[in-house]
Parts: C-alpha cells; structure tokens; sequence
C-alpha cells in the first residue's frame, strides 16, 4: 500500500474518532502531535475534514430549490422515492435498522407573507398552520419527521406515529412529539412552545446542561438563551392564543401595549404608542387581525385616546393637557 | 511555526488549493500513466505546496500548484527516466492551467452539490447509512449506534471509510476519474 493511503486512513480515522461523542483534550493533544509530524499528515487530513465539512451543506438544505413562496399545489413533491429514518431518539432494531433508510426526504420551504396565514397538508398526515411572515422548511415522509421554524409562529397538528417522533427545529431548541397539537413561535425574546393536547418534549440547546421540559395539555415554555420557564394555562388562554388560524386576535385584558406589538406582526402599518399611559392600559376584545384602522378607531371612541395616522403608523397617546391641545392636537372626537 | 500561522495557511490550503483537486487530477493524469500513482502525486503536490507556502503565501495559488504539480512530475520522469513522460512534461508545451480553470472553477460549487448527491448515493449501504444519520438527520455517533443497534466502534468506522469516499468523490468531479477505485477506499 501506498505511503498516502496509510496516512489517508489515519487521517480518516482521527476525523471520525474527533467527529464521534468521546473527544477529549489528552485526543486533541494526541491528534496535534500526528499533524505536526509531517506535512503529509497535515494535508491529508485537511482534504479529509474540508470533504466532510462540505456534507453539511446537504444537511443545511443547499441542494434544495431557491427559496419561492410556497404554494400549497408544489407543497407535496416528490416524497415517496425517499425514506430516511431521521427521528431522534427511536430505537429500531438492528436488522430493520439497514434498510430503514435510503436518502433524506427533500427539504420543502413553506413561506407566509406579513399579514397572511396558511394550513398545509404533510406527507405524514400531519398539518401545520403557519402565521404571519413565518419561514418553515421541512423534510417529512412516512419514516422521516424533521421540520425547522427558521421565523415566525406555526401550529402543528401532528398525526400519531410512535414509531418516528416528529422534531421541529426553532433555533436552539429542539421539540420532539409522537402526536399532538401544539404552537411554536420565535420572537427575538425567545422561542414559545404552548400544547392544546398531547405531550411535547422541549429541549434548550442554548442550556445543554438543562434537562428537557415536558410539557402536556395547556402548558407552554419560553425557551430564552437563559431560561426555561414554564407555565400553566387555561384553555380559553390558549385558544386566545391560537385564534390567529381564524385570522382573529383576542384579547382578555391585556395592555394596550402586547396587544400593539401583536397587531404590529400582522401588518406593515404600525401600532405606535406615545405614552406610558396609553401603553398600560388594559383592553380586551376579538379583531381581525388586519383590521388595525378599525381597532385604532375603537381606541379614539372607547378609550378616548388621541389617534394620529400616517401612511406607516398609527400613533395612539393619551389624551393631552390642555396646553398640548392647544398647540393643536385636538381631534374631533375628543370629549 | 506558530499555531496562528498554522491556523492561516490551513485555510488557505481548504479554500486556495483544496478545490483546484478535480483539475489536478486531470492534469496528474494526462501526464502520468500510471494511475495507481496519482493519488501519491496529488499529495507530494500537496505536500511541496504547503512546505513553500510556510516561507510565503504565493500571489497566484492556482499558477503555483501546476508549477508545482509540473516539476514534480519531471522530477518523477527523470528518476524514473521515463522517456515519454518528459517528452509530455516540458514547461513550455503545458497548457497554462490558470487561464483554462477559470471557468470550471467559478461553476464548481453547484457542481460540488450535485457531485456530493451523487457520492452519497454512491456509499457502500451501510456506510451510507450511517453517514446520512450524523450528517444529514443530524445525531451524534452514540445516537446513530443507538438507532441502528450497532456500536459506536462500528459506527467511528464507518465514518472514516465515508469521510474518504466523500473526499474521493469530491475530487474525482469533473476529472474523468474513477477515482473512488484508483484510491483503494473500497
């Protein structure tokens, strides 16, 4: 055998031992010793890393089609011819286990524009509904459950398959379930995780030392870099919650300034509030989610509130001194 | 050498010279007929390469590989005294690999995608079966064992026999080499 083979296999077999979960610094030590021996050793294992680095790009989704929109009539391709048994933590026997699996099922983008929503249909049987200006793509088929919320907010409505878990991917954080329903929604503030039914299991790969939340039926989790917190919901909560699939938003006494940020996810007009007062203030009601002129209006006649609207902003203050109304900031429905 | 500067020319070497490997086979093979040889020749080239680029980055990478690609093999030829192979070698009569490259090299990473599909539909089946796990489902080794009811042993192996057909693939792209076989991987 050739003197670059046996050094290639070395190579191979440090990459591998390195790529595998019992790496240590005495390892590292070892392998920098075998690389400053000879450049040979050097450049082949270089050529060897770079080639197995360039396979995550296949895993990231480089092959897959330019981002489009999705539409629902290309939302199915071709699945059938692929089949991969991707599930975490499924334990299939050793002899099924060779020919579970062939290639990975491609990736599919599903993609809403602000203000929209939109339910798909999944290979598997599952739906899932995706909320205003939310990136989804996944990579399911019958053995092969693997989604990832890259932005947004999605509703899952997952069929029960024992055998493949169903994963979603929201940055950090890794949800596992059999079949359930449930929602995910990353915001800048963290990931959140609430279940209408079933069993969701939750893991924070920003706290790996954390170990995972299990949540059942009307509980939710925001998943932070820093914290897992957990809480207990009723179940109007949670349908309050969810009321977006009907392109609703409901609020029960909430402050005026959750409930702008949550018309601000809809729409490319903003909700702006100029005080703390106004922001403070506790409304409750059911609006379409587009409809913020309408909501704005009931604020100015409800609330008394003073309303000021450009091309991009609603701006809502509470009512001014009357030096400020003076200096012409009245508005006609003032009392 | 300082680990910095190791750092450095390590990815010089990954992003400068690693991706010229297709057009160096075929250069290596048009001027060599051995073909058990070439995988020796790419790594003396590689070799020689990231010696004098520890005295200095050259200007030109690509210039500089087929220079020295080119020397080592009349350096081969004459101890060799192969006759044909110096008729092939003169520097004057090469073609100038940097001129030729450049648009095979621009085109190359969609091919390097489509060449990566086709290696992995290429693995041995368990091999590939274990490779798809880690890398594109995403578990870790003692997962991949789990799922599989194999050993993390096996599994370590079957990676590195993968991380060589995956290098050997990526290579052999667009060089009209079997290079997976000529490599003794298999």
């Amino acid at each position: 055998m050739s003197k670059h083979l046996e050094i290639e296999r070395q190579a191979a077999a440090w990459l591998a031992r390195k790529d595998g979960d019992h790496w240590s610094a005495a390892d590292q030590a070892q392998l920098d010793r075998w690389l400053a021996l000879a450049t040979a050793h050097r450049v082949a294992y270089l050529r060897l890393a770079a080639a197995w680095s360039k396979t995550d790009s296949l895993a990231a989704g480089a092959t897959a089609p330019a981002a489009a929109p999705a539409r629902p009539d290309r939302a199915l391709p071709r699945f059938s011819q692929w089949r991969i048994a991707a599930a975490v933590l499924v334990t299939v026997g050793a002899a099924a286990g060779w020919s579970a699996m062939r290639s990975p099922p491609p990736e599919v983008r599903y993609e809403t524009q602000l203000g929209a929503h939109q339910t798909y249909a999944l290979k598997d049987g599952s739906k899932l509904t995706l909320n205003t200006a939310t990136l989804l793509r996944a990579r399911v088929s019958r053995g092969a459950r693997t989604v990832w919320l890259d932005k947004g907010e999605a509703y899952f409505d997952i069929a029960h398959d024992t055998a493949h878990p169903f994963v979603v991917i929201a940055g950090a954080n890794t949800i596992t379930v059999l079949g359930t329903r449930f929602t995910v929604r990353r915001e800048a503030g963290g990931t959140e995780v609430a279940v209408v039914d079933g069993r969701v299991r939750v893991e924070n790969g920003q706290m790996p030392s954390q170990p995972p939340v299990i949540l059942v039926k009307h509980q939710k989790v925001l998943a932070t870099p820093e914290a897992m917190r957990k809480s207990e919901e009723s179940e109007g909560a949670i349908d309050r919650q969810l009321s977006w699939r009907e392109g609703k938003l409901v609020f029960d006494q909430v402050t005026l300034d959750a409930a702008a940020s949550e018309f601000n996810r809809y729409n490319k007009k903003k909700l702006v509030l100029a005080d703390a007062d106004a922001a403070r203030l506790k409304i409750g009601g059911r609006f379409d989610v587009d409809n913020i002129e309408g909501f704005a209006h009931l604020l100015q006649r409800g609330f008394g509130l003073d309303v000021r609207e450009t091309n991009d902003a609603i701006t809502i203050a509470s009512r001014r001194p009357p030096a400020a109304r003076r200096a012409g900031t009245t508005h006609p429905h003032r009392d | 050498m300082p680990p910095d500067l190791h750092e450095a020319l390590d990815n010089w070497f990954v992003q400068e010279v690693l991706p010229l490997e297709p057009m160096l086979i075929g250069y290596l093979r048009n001027h060599c007929r051995e073909a058990d040889d070439i995988v020796d020749l790419r790594q003396d080239v590689y070799v020689r390469v990231y010696e004098a680029a520890e005295a200095g980055v050259p200007a030109n990478t690509r210039a500089f590989v087929f220079a020295v690609a080119r020397n080592l093999l009349i350096d081969r030829a004459r101890h060799r005294q192969v006759a044909a192979i110096v008729a092939l070698a003169p520097s004057g009569e090469l073609p100038d690999p940097v001129d030729e490259l450049c648009p095979e090299r621009h085109a190359m990473g969609r091919q390097d995608m489509q060449c990566l599909q086709q290696a992995f539909s290429d693995l041995p089946p368990k091999c590939r079966e274990v490779v798809e796990l880690r890398k594109i489902a995403g578990l870790s080794q003692r997962d991949v064992a789990a799922q599989l009811g194999i050993t993390e042993g096996t599994v370590e192996k079957q990676i590195a026999k993968g991380i060589r057909f995956l290098a050997a693939a990526l290579g052999a792209y667009g060089s009209k080499v079997k290079t997976i076989s000529e490599t003794g991987v298999a």
